[in-house]
């Protein structure tokens, strides 16, 4: 890298950001701050430490202290999105929101053998226990689904958790939209040293929606819209492993990758969800039931202990939430008698 | 690991390849009809190193059990129903596991007069028990079938397979639509197994906590194709020596065919297939055709070289061969020998012969180069001694053998090559051979 | 390392080849085969005349050293481009011997031809000086070649394979354009992960017409696209692939090969890892293997606003799938496996993403359209499988590049 932005310059830059922003349409102002947390696994497990980002409590003390992806963020069509954060960890870090162009302003180093090397994608919010705050900026945004991750030494602090979901619009065929994110904990990278091997990394608990479900018990819920109504499953792969989403019920309508529309749509029950990818989904549930959902490469782990791991219940509310119904017992999608 | 002896069943391997000629089916073996009674049943599964892991197999009724399962062929439009019996054994105390099975791209449904016991992801079969499922095959393509009872330790442990739902067109269709016709079908089903989770099961029950690491982290060493590791792929189906293996993967087809690949992905890996040869049209994934509207067949359908298999999805691909446009006759020139002498006739206007399906503007053309002295070159089993098809040259004594009508072999096989391993040992793995054998050459 | 058949076939070769070594030596057979070539050069000097189409390439089988991005040395297997020597010489096969020897190169040197060509390609095995008990063969497999002849396959089972001291002059006639890959495709597992992998590729016949495509006038297209859809200004070969270092250090200490273990720990674009992939210049040639540039392809990739910039992806990885994204940048992805996507009956099937996901034997052909005010702005190519943006246990290093807009 022959680039090194002065501190100057990256003021002046913010302020064209800033200026952009306040001419832009429908604008989203987000403060996130980096938090040291903790994650502690449904097997009863150690507790693992992890790093996350919270709603900006507005100072690094009291936080809480259980940790979650970031929190989900809903962007507007053709508006602005500006992330405001503060950082209460011990390194530097940054935000990226990969497929949203903007200007970015890698830091540098320089090795030992005189070779300048990129430690963050972009400008970064330095470890001065939360004094320092950054803002980055997106405008244009285009309707799809995304992650936003830190940008910073992304080996460590990506799979140490700092990454969550922004979602932007809805496709106009659907009437709800669901948050799918996978990720993966690696506890022998979550300890105190500075990380290892990164080549090593062999995850312990598959997660989605930071929670992994327990072998035995039944799969966390999560709501997935109304019977007979088109629901947009947004997935999102926040792991460094590939993972295959997999819907036991009716087809879904496969229509975006990394929020780029496809120019024709495929019809799957399961999906290819590589590291970082988002993927788009258009899926009618076609009973007011349960539907499983789980990851086809089988991480359907705890801590080792099969029957756990990535595997949700897609609940389908009733059609109509107007009228007294009493859901019927069900089982992987299928209604049973 | 149970080793057992190895010899035997090498010599049976190539002996069999020598005897290719015989009476054996292509195609896919399987079990038709609309009533399927399966059993779960511990097996090993043999590889060709001479080792064997536990098997958890779906049987058909009271047969062994099979790795995979049962290929269930049905026709569209029929309501299939699967009586699932749970007869799992497993060594000492421990208590037998449920097991079940997952119809995805299928809507199934549990019977109400074998309902089974609930399970997380379906109902199930107790130990001992049974299920019966029922689905009305609705779509016609390739679908996979698995256990949905802790699915990361039962499908390594072997409980998966295939189902070919026919369409209502005719067998030689793949889906109803004139673009999906073929000549010749073969299954491809790829998995791979981490033996650490096999000895562990065998070694201490269904509950081991051994294998939890293995399961969280798997790092499989053996990978196979219907359940077979090379070379055992190629050998004959129902050999005595590999009695849950049943399934064999010896692709053979003409110039000018057109052979349909139905590749799932059985295990949890991703498996870059790559089919030597030629490109392959894609046609569908999860059992729909890569259509733009209802009817309009697989007009989103693109031709690739490696068909990328992604576990628990199937692909259907179409698969072409000729050897257009080399610009050098493969059958020969009257240069190359009085055997030679042939004719290129194109009454139709479509370049290729009508019968042989040469390609004509290529006819006569001799070969541009010269091949090295056979002291300077090494040559393969499937090696003919010959550059040109339907020829079978000299080669050293010992040398050649495989390939008795002087066919084009092509491999097809995981180009992540490291699956080209069993247990450390290369070649073997996730490989079989594609044999073209020239017009007149019988194809069993 | 073999079994069954294979074991018998390999054990007949290994007498063979001692056989012929031992006792034949003089006729050991250098032999470049190029039409219009006098001297076997498989270059066209002098009174020699080029005949229309005919394109000639020599390449050399043997072994070699590299330099990994964090300073360790790495024995490899590999190809050398010796074309341009005059092999049909008295001298010839000396020289060859002697230019060829330790003179591997990571990546094999890159082929790229034109649609229409006639491609003559020698493959001359020179032999393994740091594994005198080595006597294995080699081929070129010319991977996705379509409608191919087994005898031109280079798969060792199917076909013919060259010895020690020889040569084997494979055909090609190029009738389809497209990011292709080359490989050894003997003892695949080991002569793949000891690094016998380069990029192969082949400009489609429509170079030279003028399409005009969204408002921009091109002249170079990665198809035959009649539309210009598949325009580019710069084009860049881009092969993934993974070395397991103690696959390597065995092989060079003649210790069993570490097959079921095999893990790579080294994560490459074009045979660098970062930050050596944005090194413009060849890579400084180790010690080892007498000075010899073995490193030569940068993977910085540099391009003015405006231009549209053509990615020739290729994964030869033996050991895994890839992930390849961009960021700042989408990727428009117009070709896999050298084959333009367009449906049978013409529908573009061309899509946006940040990241294209490969196996070993895949190919992709991408397109990244820089915008008109993008000038001095730096995008990346990296992989999302974060945990190999190391060589080795050394960070912020592994599959990663930068794209530079000027
Ligand atoms: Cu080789
Ligand atoms: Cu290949």
């Amino acid at each position: 890298m022959n680039r090194s932005i002065s501190g100057t310059g990256k003021r002046v830059g913010y302020l064209l950001v800033l200026l952009l922003v306040l001419t832009a349409g429908p604008a989203l102002a987000v403060n996130l701050a980096a938090v040291e947390r903790i994650w502690t696994p449904p097997d009863g497990g150690a507790a693992i430490r992890m790093w996350g980002f919270v709603e900006d409590p507005g100072s690094c003390t009291a936080l809480p202290n259980s940790w979650l992806p970031g929190p989900t963020q809903q962007g507007v069509v053709n508006g602005t999105l500006s992330i405001t954060l503060r950082n209460c960890l011990s390194e530097p870090v940054s935000l990226i929101i990969p497929g949203l162009e903007t200007n970015l302003t890698p830091q540098t180093f320089v090795d030992a053998k005189g070779r300048t090397r990129v430690r963050a994608f972009t400008h970064e919010v330095p470890a001065d226990n939360g004094t320092t705050v950054v803002t980055y900026s997106w405008n244009n945004l285009r309707a799809g689904t995304y992650l936003y991750q830190s940008g910073s030494h992304p080996a460590k602090q990506v799979p140490m958790g700092l990454y969550g979901a922004l979602t932007v619009g809805r496709n106009s065929a659907a009437a709800n939209d669901v948050v799918l994110l996978f990720s993966e904990i690696d506890p022998a990278l979550h300890g105190s040293a500075e990380a290892a091997n990164t080549k090593n990394y062999k995850p312990k608990y598959y997660l989605i929606n930071g929670q992994s479900a327990l072998p035995g018990s039944t799969p966390p819920v999560i709501a997935g819209g109304r019977n007979q109504k088109t629901l947009q499953l947004r997935f999102l792969n926040a792991g460094l492993m590939t993972h295959v989403p997999t819907i036991q019920g009716p087809y879904m309508k496969i229509i975006a990758e990394d929020s780029y529309p496809y120019p024709f749509t495929r019809e799957q029950y399961s999906v290819l969800l590589p590291a970082g990818k988002t993927i788009d989904a258009l899926w009618r549930p076609d009973a007011q039931a349960s539907f499983a959902l789980y990851d086809r490469r089988l991480s359907m782990t705890t801590n080792g202990i099969p029957g756990g791991g990535m595997l949700v219940s897609l609940n389908v509310a009733k059609k109509f939430p107007w009228i007294l119904y009493v859901p019927p017992i069900i089982h992987g999608g299928v209604v049973l008698p | 690991m149970t080793t057992r002896f190895n010899l035997t069943m090498q010599l049976s391997a190539v002996l069999a390849l020598l005897f290719w000629v015989s009476p054996l089916q292509a195609g896919i073996d399987g079990i038709t009809g609309t009533n399927f009674t399966l059993s779960v049943k511990t097996g090993r599964v043999f590889t060709p190193d001479g080792g064997s892991l536990l098997l958890w197999g779906y049987a058909d009724g009271t047969g062994p059990a099979q790795y995979p399962g049962p290929t269930l062929i049905v026709n569209e439009g029929d309501t299939i129903t699967i009586t699932l019996n749970n007869a799992l054994t497993v060594a000492g105390t421990a208590s037998a596991p449920n097991v079940s099975m997952l119809f995805p791209g299928q809507r199934a449904e549990t019977s109400t007069t074998d309902p089974g016991v609930p399970g997380i992801l379906t109902s199930e079969a107790a130990p001992g028990g049974s299920v019966t499922y029922t689905f009305i095959a609705a779509h016609p393509g390739t679908y996979l079938y698995y256990s949905g009872t802790d699915p990361a330790l039962q499908v390594e442990m072997g409980l998966m397979g295939a189902i070919i739902v026919r369409p209502s067109n005719g067998a030689n269709f793949a889906y109803n639509h004139p673009d999906t016709a073929f000549d010749r079908e073969y299954l491809f089903l790829l998995s791979e197994m981490d033996p650490r989770i096999h000895e562990a099961i065998e070694l201490d029950g269904p509950q081991s906590t051994a294998v939890g690491p293995y399961l969280a982290n798997p790092f499989p060493v053996v990978w196979f194709i219907n359940g077979r590791n090379a070379p055992d792929t190629l050998d004959i189906p129902n050999l005595p020596v590999l009695p849950n293996q049943p399934y064999n993967s010896a692709p053979m087809m003409h110039p000018g065919e057109r052979v349909l690949m139905r590749v799932l992905g059985g295990g949890r890996d991703l498996h870059p297939f790559h089919h030597h040869g030629s490109h392959a049209r894609i046609i569908a994934r999860d059992g729909r055709l890569l259509a733009s509207s209802p009817g309009a067949g697989p007009d989103l359908s693109h031709e690739v070289f490696t068909i990328k298999s992604v576990p628990g999805e199937t692909v259907d691909a179409i698969f072409e061969w000729t050897g257009k446009g080399l610009n050098w006759d493969i059958y020969g020139t009257p240069a190359d020998g009085p055997q030679f002498v042939h004719t290129c006739v194109d009454g139709n206007g479509d370049d290729f012969d009508d019968t042989t399906h040469e390609y004509c503007p290529d006819h006569y053309k001799p070969i541009p180069v010269v091949l090295p002295d056979n002291l300077d070159l090494a040559f393969g089993g499937f090696y003919s001694g010959s550059s040109f098809m339907g020829t079978l040259g000299s080669l050293p004594p010992g040398e050649g053998g495989l390939n008795p009508h002087g066919g084009y072999a092509y491999m097809w096989h995981s180009h992540t090559e490291k699956e080209l391993t069993n247990f450390d040992i290369f070649p073997g793995g996730l490989m079989t051979m594609l044999i073209i054998v020239s017009q007149g050459a019988p194809i069993p | 390392m073999a079994t069954g058949y294979h074991r018998i076939i390999m054990k007949i070769v290994l007498t063979g080849s001692l056989f012929f070594l031992g006792s034949s030596a003089v006729q050991a057979g250098v032999l470049v085969q190029c039409p219009g070539d006098a001297d076997g050069s498989a270059t066209w000097t002098g009174a020699e005349v080029q005949p229309v189409h005919a394109k000639c390439m020599h390449l050399g089988a043997g072994d070699g050293f590299i330099t990994m991005a964090d300073g360790k040395l790495q024995y490899m297997f590999g190809f050398s481009n010796l074309t341009g020597i005059p092999a049909n010489t008295p001298t010839g096969t000396a020289e060859i011997l002697d230019a060829g020897t330790l003179a591997a190169s990571f990546p094999a040197p890159l082929i790229a031809l034109d649609e229409g060509d006639e491609f003559y390609l020698t493959l001359t095995n020179i032999g393994m000086s740091m594994r005198p008990d080595l006597f294995d063969p080699h081929t070129v497999h010319f991977h996705g070649f379509p409608q191919a002849a087994s005898i031109f396959d280079g798969l060792p089972d199917s076909s013919i394979s060259i010895n020690m001291g020889s040569s084997l002059t494979y055909y090609f006639k190029l009738n389809n354009p497209g990011t292709y890959m080359y490989h050894c495709h003997v003892e695949a597992a080991e002569h793949m992960q000891m690094g016998m992998l380069g990029s192969f590729y082949v400009r489609a016949a429509q170079n030279g017409t003028i399409f005009n495509y969204k408002g921009k006038d091109f002249s170079l297209f990665a198809y035959n696209d009649g539309d210009g859809s598949t325009g580019y200004d710069r084009e860049y070969p881009i092969q993934i692939g993974s070395f397991d270092s103690a696959f390597h250090d065995a092989s060079l200490a003649v210790q069993p090969l570490p097959f079921a273990t095999m893990f790579d720990n080294y994560s490459m674009l074009n045979g660098r890892g970062y930050p050596d992939t944005v090194n413009p210049n060849p890579l400084p040639p180790p010690a080892e293997n007498g000075g010899k540039l073995s490193q030569v392809e940068s993977t910085l990739i540099t391009a003015s606003p405006g231009e549209s910039v053509l990615l020739r992806i290729s994964n030869l990885n033996v050991t895994k799938m890839n992930t390849l994204a961009t960021l700042g940048i989408p990727m428009r992805v117009i070709g896999k496996d050298a084959r333009q996507l367009r449906g049978p009956d013409g529908k573009d099937l061309y899509y946006n993403t940040n990241s294209i996901t490969l196996g070993g034997g895949e190919s992709y052909d991408v397109i990244l359209d820089i915008p008109a005010g993008d000038a001095g702005k730096t995008y990346f190519l990296y992989t999302t499988q974060l945990h190999y943006l190391s060589n080795d246990a050394e960070q912020f290093g592994g599959m990663m590049t930068e794209i530079r807009i000027n």
